[in-house]
């Protein structure tokens, strides 16, 4: 069997599969626009709405440690949510950039590989940011404590920040335990959202692209 | 090719209506290769259609339509199989020869057959490659949609024939 035999073959299948399919194409070119208007919504509102967040944490927690340069927990704590907003910043920029980059009418390959690269960043960017929320949960309570009541929550209250901390760490073992479990018991589920999963999609279309 | 003047907005559908009514059997086609059942099928035929008319605003008519409309749903159709995961690419695509029950037998169930399992075996981008050789587009506009050279190309469409070859022989077909 060659493959120029199955050309005749695909032929056959087409007409057969346009005579099964009873689906009107034009009334569905009536009915669906309005619904893709609304799909693209998301897209467009939830990068710049990290954007603007990132950019109140990092100027808010900036500022609160450079004034509280002699406090270590606001130092620290400030600090740490300083760099976090950078990081939701960072994050947001890179997604608009490698999404910009998405043109529908580009060639097949490279459309796929920046939506492979898209899938790739937003995966890991995801574990990051999950794991500095947890290691930062106790940061996030004396910053919300000084910003809404103006005390020092880890002058008041240290035993209960020291457990908000351990906290914190039980979370993210068990989070993270979780996720090596989850990755084990429903790979099916599970695999579209991995790192290894995405790295295969890249990989796919580099090799497809090479000769 | 359509060398026209863009229509204003109230024409603009009808015209994507009349272009797609000419080609949907290019929509049916690359919805029948990324999908394993009829309602499957149906679903990435809306799909591909609503990505078209968002894009089409953007269409040059300077270009080939047939080119520009594979470049979008097969996107599509690569993007859904990949959400659905590698559980779906293992299954067998959609054989419309299991859902025609007025079709008899006939001797084309065996190339048939062999055409779904190299479909089934195939990653996503060797698929589209496999759908525009069999749709008999020559390599240099293989090379346009797909965004690689034509020896790239060349050299794939060999190897897919050399695959054909083995599978042929696993399955005891000439």
């Amino acid at each position: 069997m060659e493959l120029d035999d199955l050309k005749s073959q695909w032929h056959a299948m087409d007409l057969k599969l346009d005579r099964s399919l009873a689906l009107n194409l034009r009334v569905l070119t009536e009915t669906r626009t309005r619904r893709a208007r609304v799909r693209l919504l998301p897209l467009l509102l939830l990068q710049p709405l990290q954007l603007v967040f990132g950019a109140a944490v990092a100027v808010y927690c900036g500022q609160l440690w450079m004034a509280n340069l002699s406090t270590p927990s606001l130092l620290l704590s400030g600090l740490g949510l300083h760099i976090l907003g950078i990081g939701f910043i960072a994050d947001a920029v890179m997604r608009i950039l490698l999404i910009t980059r998405i043109n529908v009418s580009d060639p097949v390959v490279t459309i796929q590989r920046n939506l492979a690269r898209l899938k790739h960043w937003e995966t890991r960017s995801f574990k990051w940011i999950w794991i500095a929320v947890w290691a930062l949960l106790p940061a996030m309570l004396i910053v919300a404590a000084r910003a809404l009541t103006g005390i020092d929550l880890w002058v008041r209250w240290p035993s209960g920040i020291v457990w908000l901390a351990s906290g914190s760490a039980v979370g993210l073992a068990l989070s993270y335990g979780f996720d090596v479990m989850a990755s084990r018991r429903w790979p099916d589920l599970y695999v579209g959202h991995s790192i290894a999963y995405a790295q295969a999609a890249l990989d796919e279309v580099e090799t497809f692209a090479r000769e | 090719m359509h060398s026209r003047q863009r229509p204003i907005a109230a024409d603009l559908r009808d015209e994507f209506s009349d272009l797609l009514d000419l080609h949907r059997r290019m929509v049916f086609k690359v919805a029948h290769t990324y999908t394993s059942g009829e309602a499957d099928c149906e679903d990435l035929a809306q799909d591909i259609v609503v990505h078209l008319w968002k894009a089409y605003p953007q269409y040059d008519p300077a270009r080939p339509f047939s080119t520009w409309l594979y470049r979008i749903a097969l996107n599509v159709g690569i993007s859904h199989l990949r959400r659905e995961g590698p559980r779906r690419r293992q299954t067998v695509p959609f054989d419309p020869e299991h859902h025609v029950p007025t079709t008899p037998p006939t001797a084309e169930t065996e190339p048939s057959r062999l055409l779904t399992r190299l479909v089934a075996e195939l990653d996503p981008l060797s698929r589209a490659l496999l759908l525009l050789y069999l749709d008999e587009r020559s390599y240099r506009e293989i090379a346009g949609i797909l965004g690689i050279s034509e020896s790239n190309v060349s050299t794939k469409i060999n190897r897919l024939k050399e695959r054909l070859r083995r599978l042929g022989d696993s399955h005891g077909t000439r």
